[in-house]
């Protein structure tokens, strides 16, 4: 699930400055969360020796939080921080965290009897670098995007354009990332693999912090005097913001060793939410007004099925990678985290041709309702997991199965992807009523974290 | 091995009958954004 966002060529228009700083930034930080989350489920299953399933739960709840992390960091941003600071401050956490995960201690012991002996020091190091790690995404990710569209006007015809660059920064680096640190983590170690993220998202800090007079005061905060004015205990508001983010990294080292308490949170705010858009369709909306919104709600539920079915990449499939796939390439074995860079690989040459098509079909009429797009990616979905499932059935007398099915269900993945992530937060808040629009993409986003940890609860 | 292909066969046959379905009902669904493309 890197960025699938289809926009025409970037064509050869003179762009601000600060988009190559925003693209080297994001590029470096997707680069280390797609190394370091190709590595994480061998890490969990080989290193801490946890048993498939407790190990894709815990994928499962860190993915989700990954997912809705940014949404309250985006929030701050827009309030208090503005997006430079906060950008700032999430990749230090993420420096942190990243490099925290290179600490991995001594590997688990099994003794004869079933029992698992872990590091306990070791294993809080790795829970607390994965709060580092979810809390700088909250504080980045979104923010990073929307300085991208603050460096230009609006009606600029530059900006779709600057958008498609940025976008593929961020599979550059998440192509990247798969290949440098999966190779790294599984061949030399995992702490080289996760040193390698960290020394990633390092040049990603060192880039933004350079490269900050380039933005020309486009992502500053909204009120400087107000952020800095002293509210409780001689802080400014400012450093509070900061604290808070800081007390939010151990209230998630906590949550995330307790999974189940994470999907029951989500379980409990989806009901919740899914019940007050359907009341407040039928009874505070026009007909037009419900009809959209129930259109929007049916399209958000399609999508949790969808990511939480090819959500199974870097959980059910990483691992059937490793041990089902014959995975010499050119009489080398690759290491499975490898094949992690096949969504970003497929994305990079396939969304300009998906962009054609569309724009293609659009101009004789015939371009799909974006329902039908969600149709057919959720099928493209399907048609990958039975190709890989005929895949399997091939397998020879060391149980492994031919490379190619493998890259198949990638390739079938990806072009689900194009059919559905470009269009699907766009259309769902086009379709919401004005007035509850920020909170439908907010139930966008809680229906993509649901969809991940629903990932790691299937696999 | 065995369960693999069980499981990846009845999640694609799942996928794909929701796709379908979710292609069936595509113009339904297009009346009902009333213009919103």
């Amino acid at each position: 699930m890197a960025e699938a966002s289809v926009v025409v060529s970037a064509g050869a228009m003179k762009h601000p400055r600060g988009l190559y700083i925003l693209f080297m930034t994001e590029m470096w930080e997707r680069f280390s969360y797609y190394g370091m989350r190709g590595l994480l489920v061998f890490y969990l299953t080989q290193h801490f020796l946890f048993g498939d399933q407790k190990a894709f739960l815990i994928y499962g709840a860190y993915t989700a939080l990954v997912y809705l992390a940014p949404v309250i960091g985006g929030l701050l941003a827009d309030q208090y921080l503005g997006s430079r600071k906060a950008v700032t401050f999430g990749a230090i956490l993420l420096v942190l965290g990243h490099f925290g995960m290179a600490f991995e201690g001594p590997g688990a012991i099994a003794d004869g009897n079933g029992s698992i002996q872990q590091s306990d020091f070791y294993l809080q190091i790795f829970y607390l670098s994965l709060a580092l790690i979810i809390t700088g995404v909250g504080f980045l990710k979104a923010n990073i995007s929307t300085i991208v569209g603050a460096l230009y006007e609006q009606g600029d015809v530059r900006r779709d354009s600057g958008f498609t660059i940025f976008y593929m920064g961020i599979n550059l680096g998440a192509f990247l990332g798969a290949l440098l640190a999966g190779w790294l983590g599984q061949t030399f170690g995992w702490s080289w693999g996760f040193g390698a993220a960290g020394v990633g998202m390092l040049f990603g800090l060192m880039v933004f912090r350079l490269g900050q007079p380039l933005l020309e005061g486009h992502a500053e905060p909204p009120d400087l005097k107000h952020l800095s004015e002293k509210v409780f205990a001689g802080l400014s508001r400012e450093m509070i913001v900061y604290l808070g983010g800081i007390a939010a990294i151990f209230v998630i080292w906590k949550m995330i060793q307790y999974q189940e308490f994470v999907g029951r949170l989500l379980d409990g705010f989806s009901i919740i939410t899914l019940t007050g858009v359907l009341v407040f369709s039928f009874f505070r909306c026009t007909k037009e007004e419900r009809d959209r919104m129930l259109v929007a709600t049916i399209l958000i539920i399609f999508s949790v099925l969808f990511w939480a079915l090819f959500e199974q990449a870097g959980s059910s499939l990483n691992v059937l990678a490793d041990r089902n796939i014959d995975r010499h390439v050119f009489g080398w074995e690759a290491p499975a985290s490898m094949f992690q860079s096949l969504n970003s690989f497929f994305i990079i040459t396939l969304a300009p041709l998906f962009s054609i098509l569309w724009i293609r079909l659009g101009s004789t009429g015939r371009e799909p309702s974006t329902p039908l797009k969600f149709g057919i990616g959720i099928g493209l979905l399907g048609l990958g997991f039975l190709a890989l499932a005929f895949g399997l059935g091939q397998a020879g007398d060391d149980g492994r199965a031919p490379l190619i099915w493998l890259v198949l269900i990638y390739l079938l993945h990806t072009m689900g992807e194009l059919c559905l992530s470009p269009v699907g937060l766009s259309m769902v808040t086009k379709l919401s009523v004005m007035r509850v629009v920020g909170f439908m993409m907010g139930v966008w986003f809680l229906a993509s974290a649901y969809a991940n940890f629903v990932a790691g609860r299937i696999a | 091995m065995a369960t693999y292909i069980d499981v990846y066969s009845n999640v694609g046959l799942l996928a794909v009958g929701v796709g379908v379905f979710v292609g069936i009902i595509a113009p339904l669904l297009k009346k009902r954004m009333h213009g919103i493309h």
